[in-house]
């Protein structure tokens, strides 16, 4: 029985804690993608500042993002013959990025106080 | 299976999966990135890509129908985790439904007052469409009913295995046996009915000894040219595929205007006069020619659209090593 609900709970807090990650992505990508980036190139910034990301999530999200409109790519041939899809903000997403990072901030700020017990 | 191989046919799984506009360009994309990703696992291995490097990579890719979903980034009507019960509730009520119903109706030919006609045959198909759309359409809300409960939105993530990924068919290549028997029975039926179309029946007269009489019709042995035309178009076209070792697109749009012509054909049969002596034979085999006809011209046109977008198997990135 308590085993149950011990596992409810560890599912209960996956499935939080994945949303969680789920809404935090965008920002984490679009915050990449101030410069040139390609699929492969981003997967590593990401993981190397200790954002893991699944290569089934984020390339389906890279298309995504630019069919809003938010990035524009660009296909090139590199050197050893192999062709390369780079994507960078478009002027739309750079707009957002500023808008969405302000919120984050002060999203950020309010959940630390609440977080805290602020008791003022 | 080696590492191309496996690529081409993870990418062709999942691209067969996105609708077509998306379809080369995402294909394109994850080829590269996937030959990306492979490259540099090789390197850090510090040896060759084999079959089992890249069946680890793409299970961390995920499974086609997984990595589908997230390009399509869409929202079912009958979600992935619904569809296959979906289909066998389908599959078990419309057979039911058809089966019901043909009982019924054979059961009022043999024993009650409706006569087998024509006419009443095409009714029975109407009705029998009619009432499996509406089958259909009841299920497929249920369903998506079903599908807006929570639990059965869920994710599946998938067991499967990258081995098992189904080749790369080329729609344009030939399939010999399929060309060479669409040869040989256009063939046999020329032979058929131009040389034994005077197809006699004997039937027991009353006074003992036999009667003959042709089965066929007068009337339908005027069609026999026209056959024969038809059948030695599709010989002459089929040979020349043959000989070109692909279909393209002449060739298609030709296999299209044959096939139409042979309906053509077919239709002045179906609506003529008599086909064989015998009435009652003459309305089966109109019915069977009415919905040969119907069945030809959909898949005419669905094969010449479908060649239309047919891409070519493979890829063309290379895969390279360092």
């Amino acid at each position: 029985m308590w085993r149950m609900i011990k596992d409810d709970a560890q599912a209960a807090y996956e499935n939080l804690a994945l949303e969680l990650r789920r809404g935090v992505l965008v920002l984490a990508v679009l915050s990449q993608l101030r410069g040139e980036q390609y699929g492969y190139s981003l997967k590593q910034r990401l993981d190397e500042h200790g954002l893991e990301i699944n290569e089934g999530t984020l390339y389906p999200l890279l298309r995504r993002l630019e069919s809003q409109g938010l990035l524009k790519s660009d296909w090139r041939m590199e050197e050893g013959g192999r062709p390369r899809r780079y994507y960078e903000l478009s002027p739309t997403g750079v707009a957002l990025l500023e808008q969405l990072s302000r919120d984050w901030y002060e999203l950020g700020n309010v959940i630390g106080k609440l977080l805290e017990g602020d008791e003022s | 299976m080696n590492a191309r191989e496996m690529i081409d046919r993870y990418t062709n799984e999942v691209a067969r999966q996105l609708p077509p506009r998306a379809r080369d360009d995402i294909r394109r994309e994850l080829d590269s990135l996937l030959a990306e990703a492979l490259e540099r696992q090789a390197e850090k291995a510090g040896r060759e890509p084999d079959e089992a490097m890249v069946a680890a990579m793409l299970k961390e890719f995920g499974s086609p129908a997984e990595m589908a979903a997230q390009y399509r980034g869409d929202e079912y009507l009958i979600g992935p985790v619904l569809f296959p019960t979906f289909k066998t509730v389908v599959t078990i009520a419309l057979t039911a439904l058809a089966t019901a119903q043909l009982v019924i109706f054979g059961a009022q030919a043999l024993f009650g007052d409706t006569p087998l006609t024509i006419t009443s045959l095409w009714e029975l198909l109407s009705t029998m469409i009619t009432s499996a759309l509406t089958a259909f359409v009841i299920i497929v809300v249920i369903f998506a009913v079903m599908e807006r409960v929570p639990a059965n939105q869920l994710p599946k993530k998938e067991a499967w295995d990258p081995r098992s990924l189904p080749p790369v068919k080329d729609p344009n290549r030939i399939a010999p046996v399929d060309l060479v028997l669409g040869i040989v029975f256009p063939l046999l039926a020329i032979i058929l009915f131009n040389r034994y179309a005077y197809w006699i029946v004997d039937i027991d007269v009353p006074e003992g000894g036999y009667q003959f009489f042709p089965l066929l019709h007068e009337n339908f042995l005027n069609f026999v040219p026209w056959l024969t035309v038809s059948w030695g178009l599709e010989i002459v076209l089929r040979s020349l595929v043959l000989a070109q070792g692909r279909w393209n697109f002449v060739t298609r749009v030709a296999q299209f205007l044959v096939e139409l012509f042979s309906l053509y054909v077919i239709y002045l049969i179906y609506s003529g006069g008599p086909i064989t002596f015998n009435s009652g034979i003459d309305i089966l085999l109109r019915f069977g020619l009415g919905i040969a006809i119907v069945v030809g011209l959909i898949s005419a046109v669905v094969t010449l659209v479908k060649s239309m977008f047919a891409r070519s198997g493979g890829s063309d990135v290379a895969l390279r090593m360092a």
